[in-house]
């Protein structure tokens, strides 16, 4: 569906793609999991054939979006990362008049609209302006607005930012059901449970590159240990602490609020750490996640902190 | 481009633009205001002045017509700093730009929202002008003056040029400001030169003839051509997409 060779988009001196291969397989579930600057949504708009790539190879549906960008279009829908509905409009002319730009007559789209709506779980809110709505609402009218064309290819930026965690899993369900039904879906997030829950396979992207390519459960596995122990021994003694206790597990990461131990068995890490006198404030063990992977992989955290 | 793209655009913007009062208001108010209260101004001055000629009076409905002018050019500015800063703002045209829809239907669809209404509103005010100034200053032509070949050329080729000129402009500048108000205050400069022609009109230092009106037709539609082909090099979809907001 999705094929990129070396695909590099500069703006003037700076890369924010530099040099990427991935491909993407039809009905798969393909995420790009990257902190804010990644060059995540760079990658994202020239597969929506809205930016232009500045060197490399980009394929989808085998064909060149710098050449033909509005047939691509044609079978792409776009969830952007930022809320754009129409708010002059109501939920219902929104999809109808998404719909009506990709040409789609009056007799298609009025049962579409209605199908939509239900999908979305609006119906109630069928004639009610979009300001009226809450975010997840929004969020579930704008994916609902990306499948008036039926796409084969469904593009999502940032799908969750700033819902709260009801919504999300409400989005997510929609999000499974249209992966049931075989739409191709292309993810980017910097969300790691996010990821874990939508993507099959993705690529973690840092500063314009890939950093690594495959499942959540292989990343993990490739590049972290089974499980996590996070102690806290205050902000002055972490470092302190961390040097102490630098053997135990297989590495360690020294945060500035906590200290990371991986390692395939977090309580038996913790029982060493007791008894060698040290008692934390707190601690938690938990299994590795796709933010450590990225940790290990970047020496950064995904979320700015 | 597609038409029908562009239509559909179009419609979109015409009835986001329908719904705010302040743009219904000045497309009404302002033309019917003005067609209301020149032909009293007519009134006034064939009873005040009967011995005036009935050449200075031809005069003066040629300069009131004119005054339309500033309404065709002023008007448009609403409808398009709402129809491109509005949706600069909110990034409403992105989704738009992710479909097949062409950036010149886009462009073209935001000049129809933009010029139609303000000419359908003009025309009316100027045509309902013109029935009543006919019959004002009847006492003293003997006939109805309106309309004449040169009316033909205003509303028929300067009116629109000139309204397609602001909607150009209001597309420059949509580019580089992110405020509607500042957008409509910058573009509303462009009614300075058309009311200095008004007022040139008045002290009798320009004649509105038909050598003169097409003259200034050629220069706005001049104008258009200039200003079309940069406002379609700003309304570019990775710019938009990459570099606005």
């Amino acid at each position: 569906m999705i094929r990129a060779r070396n695909l590099t988009k500069a703006y003037g001196s700076m890369n924010a793609v530099d040099g990427i291969d991935f491909e993407v397989r039809r009905g798969e579930s393909f995420g790009l999991l990257g902190p804010n600057g990644a060059g995540k949504s760079t990658t994202m708009r020239m597969i929506a054939s809205t930016t232009r790539r500045t060197s490399g190879e980009l394929e989808i549906l085998g064909k060149d979006p710098n050449r033909n960008g509005p047939e691509i279009r044609a079978h792409l829908g776009v969830v952007p990362q930022e809320g754009n509905l129409d708010t002059e409009l109501t939920c219902a002319e929104n999809l109808y008049v998404y719909g009506r730009y990709f040409g789609l007559s009056r007799a298609f789209l009025k049962p579409k609209v209605d199908e939509l709506l239900a999908f979305a779980q609006l119906e109630e809110k069928r004639d009610a302006k979009v300001n009226a709505l809450s975010g997840g609402m929004k969020r579930r009218l704008t994916i609902a607005r990306a499948l008036v064309n039926e796409p084969e290819i469904l593009l999502l930026d940032e799908p969750t930012t700033g819902l709260d965690p009801q919504a999300r899993h409400i989005l997510w369900d929609r999000l499974f059901r249209l992966r049931e039904q075989g739409v191709t879906l292309v993810t980017t997030t910097h969300f790691m449970d996010e990821a874990e829950q939508l993507c099959e396979r993705l690529i973690v992207m840092d500063r314009g590159r890939i950093m690594a390519e495959g499942s959540p459960h292989e990343l993990i596995r490739q590049h972290s240990t089974r499980e996590v122990l996070e102690v806290r021994f205050g902000s002055a003694r972490n470092v302190e602490v961390g040097a102490a206790i630098a053997d135990i597990g297989e590495r360690q990461e020294v945060l500035p609020d906590r200290i990371l131990i991986y390692s395939d068995s977090g309580e038996l890490a913790l029982g060493e750490i007791l008894a060698r006198g040290f008692d934390p404030l707190t601690s938690l063990v938990r299994r590795s996640s796709l933010e450590d992977v990225f940790l290990r992989l970047t020496g950064r955290s995904l979320v700015d902190e | 481009m597609r038409v029908d793209d562009a239509w559909t655009v179009a419609s979109k913007d015409l009835r986001a633009a329908w719904q705010r009062k302040g743009i219904r208001y000045g497309l009404g108010v302002f033309p019917l205001l003005s067609a209301a209260s020149l032909p009293l101004v007519v009134r006034l001055v064939v009873t005040q002045r009967p011995d005036l000629t009935p050449a200075a009076v031809e005069e003066l409905l040629r300069s009131f017509l004119f005054f339309f002018m500033i309404a065709v050019s002023s008007l448009p500015t609403a409808i398009a700093s709402y129809a491109l800063i509005g949706e600069k703002v909110e990034r409403s045209l992105e989704p738009m730009l992710a479909t097949p829809v062409s950036v010149g239907s886009v462009l073209v669809g935001k000049m129809i929202a933009a010029v139609v209404p303000t000419l359908v509103a003009v025309w009316t005010a100027a045509a309902v002008f013109m029935v009543l100034a006919n019959r004002e200053a009847a006492p003293i032509l003997g006939h109805g003056y309106f309309p004449q070949a040169v009316t033909w050329v205003q509303l028929l080729i300067l009116m629109p040029a000139a309204a397609l000129m602001t909607v150009n402009l209001d597309i420059l500048v949509s580019a580089r400001v992110s405020d509607v108000r500042s957008a409509q205050q910058i573009a509303g400069l462009v009614v300075l030169p058309v009311s200095g022609l008004y007022v040139a009109a008045q002290l009798g230092s320009l004649a509105l003839d038909m050598g003169v009106l097409l003259g200034m037709s050629v220069v706005v539609l001049a104008i258009d051509v200039v200003t079309l082909w940069a406002a379609r090099r700003v309304f570019d979809r990775e710019e938009i997409l990459t570099r606005w907001g």
